[in-house]
């Protein structure tokens, strides 16, 4: 066609370009609201309603009291039923739920808790080396001290894992202690290489 | 639909001009060179089933801005391909495979070709609909005819209606009638 | 037919006879089949993806199902399946989650000390115990395989009544108790050396008067035993030190790989035999002649190997005697004065149809001669165990004797060892004995006689006992005869000691409580004795007895329960340097001069007699294991069949017999017969046939039925002996045929530069020689077209030594157990899908009558230039910085174009969920370090990528930095010849390093640019050149 085209294509050019305008922000409001497919916020309901507020907020206990293995192995455990009779052999003895711990102990049958934090069986996280990198345990599982029932706080997926080994949302202590001569230190804290988690 | 209080174009027929139809190629070309010498009218096109050889430049048409686009989106697809993988493979995230280079350009290369098509194509067509105006549902189409098997001349409105008709009856037009771009007529 | 090609030119190196022929490279249909990439179209595959479709589910509803699971997981809301976390109720302060724990312990048959890596309270891997004289940290293959026996669910439960009748133990006790108390009772059981159960049994035969225990195992060394008591008064198997050694003579003794007490003598025979190519001008190696008439182990490492047939055994012996007593080198004992003279070099030589003729039995002699002191004579073992062994032995242990290496290399006193249990005489009074009703209770602990001696008809004598017993790990032959079959606990769930050696004393703890309702002997035998049944019985008696034996007698200074909870701790007790000297040496004995009257006088064997030898597999052994899978799938080094046994014939035999590899051949001796598949074996006398004992179980489980043929009615029982070999059988074609499962042709080499071996002369010249031969093995300089990625910090390498290299297999077995590598069965590894990571490929050099062996262990080469990583269209295999190819499973999908890319073919498929098969108990045997592989996922060495995390995380929890020989990966954990090196090449002080500057080393296939990472020293052999046909301008 040979049209020196006059460009106004009016109302019908202009809904066709809104509808296309008004799809591409639904689509983008739809990736701002479900980000990823990960459990993050996953707060299921436990056989026994063991609140970290009150143990590890209001009393202080240090997480690694109970979740001890988390300075020595790869796997920061769940605590055996014996740790929590430490305390509760004589601690509030006349609640129900204490009774149901006390009953599992003597019985010799483990609690059965739900399991939060998962990652795939091909990727291997060593606690004890973030431990011992100085990385609070909140970094990653959140204000646990303040939770009442534990959440996934964080999304636990390859990226998110990545943005703190490539230094974007690393500790600034990590950082600083990784480049101690940088004003501003900015680069990798950790390696990225594949095989450092996938073997 | 407009608002009560709001002056706007009526809504109705929208008159589109004067069409005259000729015979041949040959014929429209003596009208055309005749309307451009007269000089009378604003704007004028032709249509015609095939291409004819010289038409635009005896027709006066100005180049058409779309090879612009084309080489602007096909360049812009090129750098783009490249950035994105050599951001990705020496800055972002550099995998050591088989020990080739991080910056291996000449893998890059498939990709730059590709996407510099696909810019280039893609823009093509969105600049081609722009130009051409297009969407555009309400324009009618001035005679089923046109470019299947007939010449024609249009002379754009506004113009007066009579003129035109004479004159393109003067300069060959076997037919000669007025349209509507718009409306029901 | 196709004509020869006339610039031929015959390999170097070759797998198989067929390569040496012209018109195999020529012959179209040869040349299609190697340019396959495996040698079987996949349309047979298409049966097994049926019987599969059978079996699980149909691909069109996989396929449906995919489709919904996909439809259903892109809802943003959807959620993992709920996961329970379950911790313990009391945590046992020793284990944390993750951490793995080490405890020491013995593999009671054979002493050998152990180290046992234990997960959350079960074993997952066994290595040697780096303390232990006989293990010093190493291992082989069939030990390491032992772990899985563990876990095996054919194992049995509990006890159990006629007919499989489920008991308590309660009810058997009271039962057994009640028919022992006629006091006729015969226990059988192998050879024990544990001085804290012979204990236990003397006090259980002190309690029933009429009791007698025989100690017999057919397979034992019973006639180095013998031998030893007419040659010296003592019946002992001595301890060689072929550390000590310059020549050794072994006249086939297998003691690289089956004799007991291999893995030491391993490590010490590699001793002399270290070279570096610094020092090479004054390099000195052993010399290692072995005479044997069935390809062993031994045998393929040998500096020069003479194939004789079974029975010759003794002939080459008198023959070197004869020779050395002739030229004056030595004194022959008097008594031998009689048969000496006909035994000539020339008369055996001929007789036997020798390479080499008599020049070699005076060459051997005079080499012998020169090493007064420090040679050894060696003989005997399964494949040597003919009617005159023990006469054999007699003329070994005159040679040794007069050759002055008795006391010196050989030591038959201190290290000695003397639990070698009795002799066939008693074996044969015990049948004598249930066969006139003499027997009320027979007790059988650990041996299998109906299976093992079918000549001595034990089945009909054990029917005649009034009851019968058996102890056992799981259900043979013998069991499933018996009245109560009681279940014996897996050795490393049970207390127990070991005595190899006189001052020798190894502990064995359990590390695993009891995974079934078994009980273990020595708890049997007490509740027996003292009726007590209490669970801890044996510990108490074990704790005990070492009061006693050991603390007591060696006057430990320390208290009992320190030196007790030391014991346990080092997994032994080393009596000889608790008096000073660790490894003493023995005293010389002197030679009985009577013992000589065994020897026969020379006799020609019929000329075209065909004589058989049934030898021991690495693998198999005895045959114990056969429900072994990873032992059933171990390729054997020399054959590298899987799953089955065969007999052995040699291309001369073979031609004459018109048999090639798989056809079935009848092979038949007195009146027993059995249909064996056939090996064309290079390296056999044309008179020589072989075939491997421990197959054809049907009753012992589901993965050793159909596997192989039961040969043992092949066993003949002369003067008071099992013979093994010498058997004159006659072979007849049946014109059918058995596809065997061997490996050796899935990875030819065409011929190209992958290996090569020179002599100690040629390395003494110039350690660099190989290089120069063979231009393209060594290529330092090999022009790129980029620059090269930088590697800082860590960068791991491996060197392997092919010299020391023995080919035992010890490290694929090692690889398996710490990799999770499946086992995927006879089927699939026919098609070349069998999932070693690491293999042992063997190689022939020189003529197929008589050819030299290499071996070389080929596993992924962790390349620079990784040709596999360049074709991998998800990224799934990388480089990483510290010089690791990185296989990422998750990535995989399975479009194996890297296994088509990569030259060495050292990557595995897994075509098929073999993980599944792993049932019930067996999935305690995982290794939770390792990620466990599915369907369509491609996998290779890693370099035990998951060792070398565990040794970066404790160089950072001790806040230093990685140091050499703390990482080891599995394979040369597990070595015991020390082949495989793995450290940082960027370290110049790394053994690695320097393994990798050695004149020796050469990267396989260098002239590809591949830049690979492991490099091998090239095998030097203690020989002359060996001018092989068509192959002259390579010397």
């Amino acid at each position: 066609m040979n049209s020196t085209g006059n460009g106004n294509g009016g109302k019908s050019q202009r809904i066709v370009l809104g509808a296309i305008g008004g799809t591409l922000f639904l689509l983008l409001g739809l990736y701002y609201v479900f980000p990823t497919a990960s459990n993050q916020g996953y707060a299921p309901e436990q056989p026994i309603p063991f609140s970290h507020k009150i143990h590890a907020g209001q009393y202080k206990i240090d997480c690694k009291y109970c979740h001890s293995s988390a300075e020595k192995s790869y796997h920061a455990t769940i605590p055996a039923v014996s740790t929590c009779m430490n305390c509760h052999s004589v601690v509030k003895t006349d609640s129900p739920h204490i009774q149901k711990i006390k009953k599992a102990y003597d019985e010799g049958k483990a609690i059965e808790w739900v399991r939060i934090h998962e990652l795939p069986d091909h990727a291997h996280f060593p606690h004890k080396r973030h431990v011992a990198k100085g990385i609070s345990c909140q970094t990653c599982h959140g204000p646990v001290e303040t939770m009442d029932v534990v959440y996934q706080y964080a999304p636990l997926n390859m990226g998110w894992c990545l943005n703190c080994h490539k230094g974007d949302s690393a500790p600034k202590h990590v950082l600083k202690s990784t480049y101690p001569d940088d004003k501003n230190p900015k680069g990798p804290v950790a390696s990225v290489s594949c095989s450092v988690c996938h073997y | 639909m407009s608002k009560p209080g709001e002056t706007s174009k009526p809504a109705g027929p929208v008159p589109g001009g004067v069409v005259g139809f000729f015979d041949d190629a040959h014929s429209l070309v003596e009208a055309v060179k005749q309307v451009r010498s007269a000089n009378k009218f604003k704007s004028f096109d032709t249509y015609t089933p095939y291409p004819i050889h010289g038409l635009e430049k005896i027709q006066g048409l100005k180049r058409s801005p779309l090879p612009y686009v084309t080489f602007g989106a096909g360049i812009t697809g090129t750098c783009l391909a490249f950035l994105i993988q050599y951001w990705t493979s020496v800055i972002d995230w550099p995998v050591n495979i088989g020990g080739k280079p991080l910056n291996s350009w000449p893998a890059f290369v498939p990709v730059m070709f590709e996407l510099t098509v696909l810019l280039g194509g893609l823009a093509t067509v969105a600049a081609m609909f722009l130009l051409n105006g297009l969407p555009n549902t309400k324009r009618k189409a001035i005679d089923p005819s046109l470019t299947r098997d007939r010449f024609a001349l249009v002379i754009d409105a506004p113009v007066a209606e009579s003129e035109a008709s004479d004159f393109l009856k003067k300069v060959g037009a076997k037919e000669v009638r007025s349209f509507m771009w718009e409306g029901w007529f | 037919m196709t004509t020869p090609n006339q610039n031929f030119e015959t390999p170097r190196h070759w797998i198989g006879p067929d390569e040496l022929d012209s018109s195999y490279w020529s012959d179209p249909a040869v040349r299609e089949k190697r340019s396959q990439e495996f040698h079987d179209k996949p349309i047979e595959t298409l049966e097994m993806i049926e019987r599969l479709d059978e079996k699980g589910l149909a691909r069109r509803d996989f396929l449906s199902i995919m489709g919904a699971s996909m439809a259903m997981a892109s809802f943003a809301c959807a959620r993992r399946p709920v996961h329970k976390i379950i911790p313990y109720v009391v945590q046992p302060e020793e284990i944390i989650p993750g951490v793995a724990n080490y405890y020491a312990s013995t593999e009671p048959e054979s002493g050998y000390g152990i180290l046992v890596k234990t997960r959350e309270g079960r074993p997952i891997k066994l290595e040697g115990n780096p303390d232990h004289p006989l293990t010093q940290g190493k291992l082989n293959a069939r030990i390491q395989a032992s772990l899985l026996d563990l876990y095996d669910p054919d194992r049995l439960t509990g006890p159990m009544g006629k007919g499989g009748k489920v008991l308590t133990w309660e009810e058997a006790d009271r039962e057994i108790g009640a028919k022992l108390k006629s006091g006729k009772v015969r226990v059988l059981s192998k050879p024990i050396s544990g001085e804290s159960t012979r204990k236990l049994m003397k006090e259980f035969l002190a309690k029933y008067p009429g009791a007698a225990w025989v100690e017999y195992d057919g397979t034992c060394l019973e006639e180095v035993a013998a031998g030893q008591a007419a040659s010296y008064g003592t019946a002992c198997v001595p301890h060689y030190r072929f550390g000590e050694a310059d020549v050794v003579v072994s006249i086939g003794a297998d003691f690289l790989e089956t004799w007991p007490n291999s893995i030491e003598y391993t490590i010490e025979f590699m001793k002399r035999r270290r070279l570096n190519s610094q020092k090479s001008a004054s390099a000195t190696m052993s010399k290692l002649y072995c005479f044997e008439s069935n390809m062993s182990l031994t045998g393929a490492n040998a500096d020069e190997r003479l194939p004789i047939r079974p029975g010759d055994e003794l002939k080459i012996v008198m023959a070197l005697m004869h020779e050395l007593s002739s030229s004056g080198k030595i004194q022959a004992p008097s008594a031998f004065a009689g048969v000496l003279s006909g035994y000539s070099a020339k008369a055996v030589a001929e007789e036997i149809g020798l390479h080499g003729g008599a020049k070699k039995i005076q060459e051997v002699a005079a080499k012998l001669a020169s090493a007064k002191g420090r040679g050894i004579v060696i003989a005997g073992g399964s494949s040597a165990k003919t009617a005159d062994a023990v006469a054999v032995q007699v003329a070994v242990n005159a040679l040794n004797s007069a050759l002055d290496n008795e006391g010196s290399t050989i030591d038959g006193t201190t290290q000695a060892c003397f639990a070698t249990g009795d002799t066939g005489s008693a074996m044969e009074k015990l049948v004598a004995d249930l066969n006139a009703g003499q027997v009320d209770v027979l007790i059988v602990y650990r041996a299998n006689p109906v299976y093992q001696l079918p000549a001595l008809k034990f089945a009909d004598a054990m029917a005649k006992a009034k009851t019968s017993v058996v102890i056992a790990e799981r259900a043979d032959e013998t069991s499933v005869l018996a009245d109560y079959v009681l279940a014996d606990h897996h050795y490393l769930e049970n207390w127990g000691d070991a005595r190899p050696r006189k001052d020798l004393w190894s502990l064995q703890q359990p590390v695993i409580a009891p995974i079934h309702s078994t009980r273990s002997f020595q708890d049997t035998i007490l509740a027996w004795t003292k009726g007590n049944a209490s669970g801890d019985g044996w510990h108490q008696y074990l704790k005990n007895s070492w009061k006693d034996s050991v603390y007591s007698a060696y006057g430990i200074s320390s208290g009992f329960d320190a030196f007790w909870e030391g014991s346990l701790r080092d997994g032994v007790f080393n009596g000889y340097a608790a008096r000073g000297n660790p490894n003493p040496k023995g005293s010389k004995r002197s030679f009985k001069g009577d013992a000589a009257g065994k020897i026969p006088k020379f006799t020609a064997a019929a000329k075209d007699q065909v004589f058989l030898s049934l030898y021991q597999t690495v693998a198999m052994g005895d045959g114990t294991q056969a429900n072994n899978p990873w032992l059933q799938e171990m390729p054997d080094p020399i054959s590298t069949i899987t799953w089955d046994n065969y007999l052995n014939v040699g291309p001369g035999l073979a031609k004459s017999l018109n048999v090639k590899t798989n056809d079935v051949v009848e092979v038949k001796a007195g009146d027993f017969k059995v249909d064996l598949p056939v090996n064309v074996q290079p390296g056999m006398h044309d008179r020589a046939v072989s075939a491997a004992i421990g197959y054809g179980h049907s009753v012992t489980g589901r993965v050793s039925k159909n596997c192989g043929w039961n040969v043992m009615g092949l066993v003949q029982w002369i003067g008071g002996r099992a013979a093994y070999a010498g058997v004159p059988v006659s072979l007849r074609r049946t014109g059918k045929s058995f596809r065997l499962a061997q490996t050796q042709w899935h990875h030819a080499s065409e011929n190209r530069p992958i290996i090569n071996d020179i002599t100690l002369a040629e390395f003494k010249k110039d350690p660099t020689t190989a290089n120069h031969v063979d231009p393209h093995l060594r290529m330092k300089e090999v022009p790129t077209m980029w620059k090269r990625h930088e590697y800082k910090g860590n960068r791991w390498a491996m060197a392997v030594d092919l010299s020391a290299c023995t080919g035992c297999g010890a490290c694929v077995i090692g690889c398996q157990a710490e990799n999770n590598i499946p086992v995927v069965g006879r089927d699939n590894v026919r098609v070349s899908r069998e999932m070693h990571w690491i293999r042992i490929d063997r190689y022939y050099a020189g003529s197929p009558e008589n050819p030299d062996v290499v071996f070389q262990p080929m596993m992924c080469q962790h390349c620079e230039n990784a040709p596999c990583e360049t074709v991998c269209p998800v990224i799934a295999t990388v480089h990483g910085e510290d010089g690791l190819n990185q296989q990422i499973y998750n990535r995989c999908v399975g479009t194996r174009y890297c296994q088509n890319n990569c030259p060495y073919k050292v990557r595995r498929f897994n075509f098929f969920d073999h993980w599944k098969q792993y049932s019930g108990t067996m999935n305690m045997a995982w290794n939770p370090d390792v990620t466990v592989r599915s369907r369509g996922i491609m996998e290779k060495c890693t370099f035990c990528v998951q060792r070398i995390q565990e040794g970066r995380h404790k160089a950072k929890d001790q806040g230093s930095k990685v140091t050499d020989g703390m990482i080891q990966t599995a394979c040369q954990q597990t070595c015991a010849a020390d082949a495989i090196v793995f450290g940082d090449i960027n370290d110049p002080n790394s053994r690695v390093s320097k393994m990798a500057e050695d004149g020796r080393a050469f990267r396989v296939l260098e002239i590809l640019n591949t830049r690979p990472s492991v490099h091998y020293l090239s095998k030097v052999r203690n020989k002359e050149p060996n001018h092989t046909k068509g192959s002259d301008h390579h010397v």
